[in-house]
């Protein structure tokens, strides 16, 4: 059995290298030369300084809910219900949206902890890569 | 205090019916608006100096193809991307206080209904790559956290959609107005859980229009003035990784605004109209211009203040919820209908100052105070 369909997600000059450190399972963000901070989504300045100089580095994975949502109709093939979307913020600052793997807990709440967990998945054009959702976990 | 107080006035409102018109484009939806609210206003086109056209959802209805079929260059024309009509008025406002124009038409027209325009469509980023879609997606979030961080429980949101229903039933043009009973609403599946159906907009073929002009010359129309007290904007264009997240802590900022140049208060507003193409932009709305304590929106909804009959009329057209879509520009054509004192038997009696607070969804935050006197 083939690794389920996905939508395929925006790529472009800034997106294209998270998408390639995750193909490797290998959560990046982009990190400010200047002043430290991590940054998403991609783009070429910091926000926080202005800086234009950056590197890849690697996260924690690690991160706290801040809401989430239960997708109880279908809108689109690739997500059947129920499909849960969690909002989590990583460790380092910046919110990655990603649905659940796993069933949603009941005690879950803002602050529950989670972690990040890869993947394989098949884009829309058949090509193989791997996508990261939230699972629930230890920080 | 502001300069705009009561300096301009909104002298005609129009709008066509709403529902679902196959074969007629937004620009046609726009014009029949205009001719109602030109109508109204008791005026031809030859007096009109200025044209603000809203860009539909879909992004047609710009002043440059409605122009030709109003048959009009006039000295002033502009389009925003910006719905809702707030930022439409407000653009109006200073078009009218620089002198680049003295009456404009602002107008709204869209036929998402019929083209069936993907209102739910994923969006290119990595919410829409976990099925996140536009916009009950990212309300739902919302009204999550509220619940996880104040103890909101489904019955107190649902007093929103509930209560809008009790007042479309007074609105012949509403396109929901079958009784909804709270058991009614508990009873339905959710959709986006949080959010049930009843909580959330559904696209509707319409147009609407207003015509705005100076106060001087505003006594010169048939209805009596509804005059601009203040307005004010705040954007969030910095964009999806605000702190606050999806709670949009920054409509405090709007709220500040508006209350500071108008020198008015909460308690000072006779009916209140906050667009919502769901319920959730209530709840945040209520709260950040403090009509209720932060994270108290819940408990103080249940006490019915929104519902015909409260102190605190409420969307009294039937908000998007039961009236129509139409980008919240109903909202603006009830605030005048309630002041002009011609709301029929929803009218809010005594109603003289009346308030429109919107958003452009996640990037910006508008409010007008209105009222028959300056």
């Amino acid at each position: 059995m083939s690794a389920p369909a996905r939508p395929a997600p925006r790529r472009g000059l800034y997106d294209d290298p998270f998408w390639d450190h995750v193909d490797r399972r290998d959560l990046r963000l982009q990190k400010c030369t200047d002043d430290g901070t991590f940054r998403y989504p991609p783009g070429p300045a910091c926000p926080t300084c202005l800086s234009l100089d950056w590197s890849w580095e690697p996260v924690s994975g690690h991160g706290s809910v801040l809401s989430w949502v239960v997708f109880h109709r279908q809108y689109f093939p690739e997500f059947p219900p129920p499909h849960v979307v969690v909002a989590g913020e990583l460790a380092e600052g910046p919110i990655l949206i990603a649905d659940l793997a796993g069933e949603l807990p009941p005690e879950m709440s803002a602050g529950t902890p989670l972690r990040i967990r890869y993947d394989a998945a098949t884009d829309p054009d058949g090509r193989e890569r791997t996508i990261f959702r939230w699972e629930i976990g230890p920080a | 205090m502001s300069e705009v107080r009561g300096e301009v006035a909104i002298v005609g409102v129009g709008h066509t019916e709403q529902g679902e018109f196959p074969g007629v484009s937004p620009e046609t939806l726009s014009v029949r608006a205009v001719r109602a609210a030109l109508d109204d206003a008791g005026i031809d086109r030859s007096a009109v100096d200025g044209l603000i056209t809203c860009k539909s959802i879909q992004g047609l209805n710009a002043d440059v193809t409605v122009g030709p079929l109003l048959g009009i260059s006039p000295p002033y024309s502009q389009t925003l991307d910006y719905g809702t009509c707030n930022f439409s008025l407000h653009l109006a406002v200073q078009a009218i206080l620089s002198g680049l124009a003295s009456t404009i038409v602002l107008c709204y027209g869209a036929n998402a209904r019929t083209v069936r325009f993907p209102f739910g469509a994923a969006p290119a980023t990595l919410a829409g790559a976990a099925g996140l879609m536009h916009i009950a997606g990212p309300a739902a979030m919302a009204l999550q956290r509220h619940k996880a961080l104040y103890g909101t429980t489904d019955e107190q949101f649902g007093w929103i959609a509930v209560s809008e229903r009790e007042w479309a039933a007074r609105n012949p043009l509403a396109i929901f107005r079958e009784p909804m009973t709270m058991d009614d609403y508990l009873a339905m599946p959710y959709m986006v859980e949080p959010l049930r159906r009843p909580d959330v907009t559904m696209l509707a073929d319409g147009g609407v229009a207003l015509v705005v002009t100076t106060a001087e010359r505003a006594a010169d129309f048939p209805h009596d003035p509804v005059y601009v007290l203040g307005i004010a904007e705040q954007s969030a264009i910095q964009g999806e990784q605000r702190p606050g997240y999806v709670m949009r802590p920054w409509l405090a900022d709007v709220a500040t605004r508006i209350w500071g140049t108008t020198g008015l208060k909460p308690s000072d507003i006779d009916a209140l109209y906050i667009q919502n193409p769901t319920a959730v932009w209530v709840l945040q709305m209520l709260e950040a211009y403090g009509f209720c304590p932060e994270g108290e929106a819940g408990p103080w909804l249940a006490e019915g203040h929104t519902r015909p009959g409260g102190d605190l009329p409420l969307n009294t057209n039937g908000g998007q919820l039961s009236e129509s879509y139409m980008w919240g520009w109903l909202h603006m054509v009830e605030a005048v209908r309630q002041l002009r004192g011609d709301a029929g038997e929803r009218q809010v009696s005594g109603a003289e100052v009346a308030m429109y607070c919107s958003t452009q969804a996640w990037v910006k935050g508008g409010a007008s105070i209105l009222s028959t006197r300056t």
